[in-house]
């Protein structure tokens, strides 16, 4: 077992010592691994059972290595619902509302950071009253305003309310006041106009806050369920996760459809992860802080 | 040209408000008048079908006499505090377990964060059926002595079940939290402690649980407001059942308003539910006021 990297060093250490170091690292790894096993047998289960026959799927004990190994679970449950549109609809719901919070936040953030229009203050405090209002409050009248607009059963129902983030404007507004105005100054003296400011100096500068505000955007989307229960009837119109809850009323004993679907789901969002791990936990840590 | 650019100032920052607009526009349409709409509707009588008709607190009154509005309250309590409580208990000594170097950590640190990121129906479908009589989650009791427990189906169970499945997901959310808080405590400090005898346990209890303590209130109030608007689980795993145990604020106003198009009674519990949550939004704010210094 290694040495442990917080300790001090001593000068002299007895052998009774050294021993019980080592036993207190083999606790640890112990009790570690526990946990980690505890956070990943739900998963591992999920995806060995998508690959179970139905009657292995409660068997005693678990079968951790399906036998029959049936990977033609998949084509079923693909045939079972139209699943490869909910995949469609997830991906542009979430992609065209990504896109909109962040060029929406990013400009409004740079507004706020870098102008002194008159009532900026109130209008910014304004934008910032609403992170206290939660979405489960005013999911009535947002489905009535969404009605009004006949935009039920649509995509713009299901993406424009919801789009652009009192949080993001928050978050970029944070991030462009630590860019020196000196830049803005020196591109105006070259002939750059507002825009082409906002566009081709602040936007690529403030990239890495636009990074984190895109994924913690794109899984807030992906995830979603609520509003797009509220939003569609049709089936045409069903995201992922509606498609999922809905397809496991319908078919409530399909277990193994049941979990290759819920594979599914899940892989877009593990492959993201893997790719931006970085952004991830920044999002949640700025997240986390947003009041 | 320099010294005529100065006259020209105030016509600039006219930008910064178009720059603004858009989400100003977004804000108000989306959010404010959306939230006046839900106070004017909770005083009416409203059905999608004919127009709103004028009740004045009628709703409010009903409300204050319906046990099942009453128990959705009850049980969106019981969650956000039975889930928020050992959330922040157990996300804080994870954090703290991960604050160290140690070999694997990475590894370690992603499994522990795994399932933040899966969708929460996928995790309400795989753990319903880990929950099932004949589950996993039996089968691994069984040899305790312990059930079969029918977890889902029984109305005692059924909110801790949920209640366990939620800390579960949001361990690593929590735990990314505290472990940027725990950043901010000097090495210095564990090093002067060590020094002077202190054991693991003695320096976690007086050096880094009083440091940390305003991330501890923040991250409690930050979690009892996400278990205010709890939804999904139970919509997905429960449907509120069994026999209501589970049905949430969230779920009732759904079923009200969306289900049963009584939007005025909807909106009435929804402004019930914002004035709950607003209660601990203030208390959260006092929280981190107190705490300029690292959230500056």
């Amino acid at each position: 077992m290694r040495e442990l990297a917080l300790e001090l060093t001593p000068t002299r250490r007895s052998a009774a010592r050294v021993w019980w170091r080592r036993l207190g690292w083999a606790c640890f790894y112990a009790g570690l691994s526990l946990g980690a096993v505890v956070m990943a047998l739900p998963m591992v289960w999920m995806v060995t059972t998508s690959f179970k026959t139905e009657s292995a799927v409660f068997a005693v004990p678990i079968q951790w290595v399906p036998s029959p190994f049936r990977p033609d679970n998949y084509v079923r449950a693909w045939g079972m619902a139209n699943w490869g549109l909910y995949f469609f609809n997830s991906l542009f719901v979430a992609t065209a509302t990504t896109l909109l919070n962040v060029l929406f936040a990013s400009a409004a953030g740079f507004g706020f950071a870098k102008y002194r229009f008159p009532f900026r203050g109130a209008l910014f405090v304004l934008v910032l009253s609403t992170l206290m209002i939660p979405f489960q409050v005013i999911m009535v009248p947002l489905f009535i305003i969404t009605r009004d607009l006949g935009w039920l059963n649509t995509y713009q129902g299901l993406i424009v309310p919801g789009a652009v983030t009192a949080f993001g404007t928050f978050m970029m507004r944070q991030f462009m006041l630590t860019i020196p105005d000196e830049l803005m100054m020196a591109a105006r003296i070259d002939g750059c106009g507002e825009l082409g400011i906002f566009w081709r100096i602040m936007a690529p500068l403030a990239r890495p806050a636009a990074a984190a505000l895109a994924i913690f955007t794109f899984t807030g989307s992906w995830d979603s369920l609520l509003w797009p229960l509220i939003v569609t009837t049709k089936t045409g119109l069903r995201t992922l996760p509606l498609g999922l809850a809905l397809f496991r009323s319908e078919y409530s004993t399909n277990y193994t459809a049941m979990m290759a679907a819920s594979v599914w789901t899940t892989i877009p969002i593990v492959i993201l992860f893997v790719l931006l791990q970085r952004h991830f936990v920044q999002g949640i840590v700025i997240s986390g802080l947003k009041g | 040209m320099r010294v005529l650019r100065w006259t020209s100032v105030p016509r600039r920052e006219w930008w910064g408000l178009a720059f603004v607009l858009p989400a100003l526009a977004w804000k108000i349409g989306f959010n404010l008048i959306p939230m006046a709409n839900a106070a004017y509707i909770s005083l009416t009588n409203y059905d999608l079908l004919t127009a709103p008709r004028f009740v004045g607190l009628a709703n409010y009154a009903g409300l204050a006499t319906d046990a099942r509005f009453k128990q959705a309250l009850g049980n969106t309590f019981v969650y956000a505090f039975g889930r928020g409580v050992p959330l922040v208990v157990i996300s804080l000594f994870v954090a703290w377990v991960f604050a160290r170097t140690f070999r694997g950590k990475n590894v370690f640190r992603t499994l522990y964060f795994m399932p933040v990121i899966i969708s929460g129906v996928v995790i309400s479908i795989v753990w319903a059926l880990l929950y099932d009589p004949r589950g996993m989650i039996n089968q691994l009791l069984a040899p305790f002595g312990i059930g079969p427990v029918l977890w889902l189906t029984k109305s005692d169970s059924a909110p801790i079940a949920i209640i366990v499945m939620a800390v579960w997901q949001s361990i690593g959310f929590y735990m990314i939290i505290f472990l940027a808080g725990l950043e901010g405590v000097p090495v210095d400090f564990y090093d002067a402690a060590t020094v002077d005898g202190a054991n693991g346990w003695q320096r976690f209890w007086h050096i880094t649980l009083p440091l940390i303590k305003p991330t501890t209130l923040f991250v409690l109030v930050i979690n009892l407001i996400n278990g205010f608007q709890a939804f999904t689980y139970q919509f997905v795993m429960t449907r509120g059942g069994p026999s209501d145990a589970t049905n949430v604020a969230s779920l009732l106003i759904y079923d009200t308003g969306l289900q049963y198009q009584k939007m005025g009674l909807a909106s009435a519990m929804s402004i019930v539910l914002f004035a709950v949550i607003m209660a601990l939004t203030l208390f959260q704010m006092r929280v981190v006021r107190a705490d300029e210094t690292t959230y500056a």
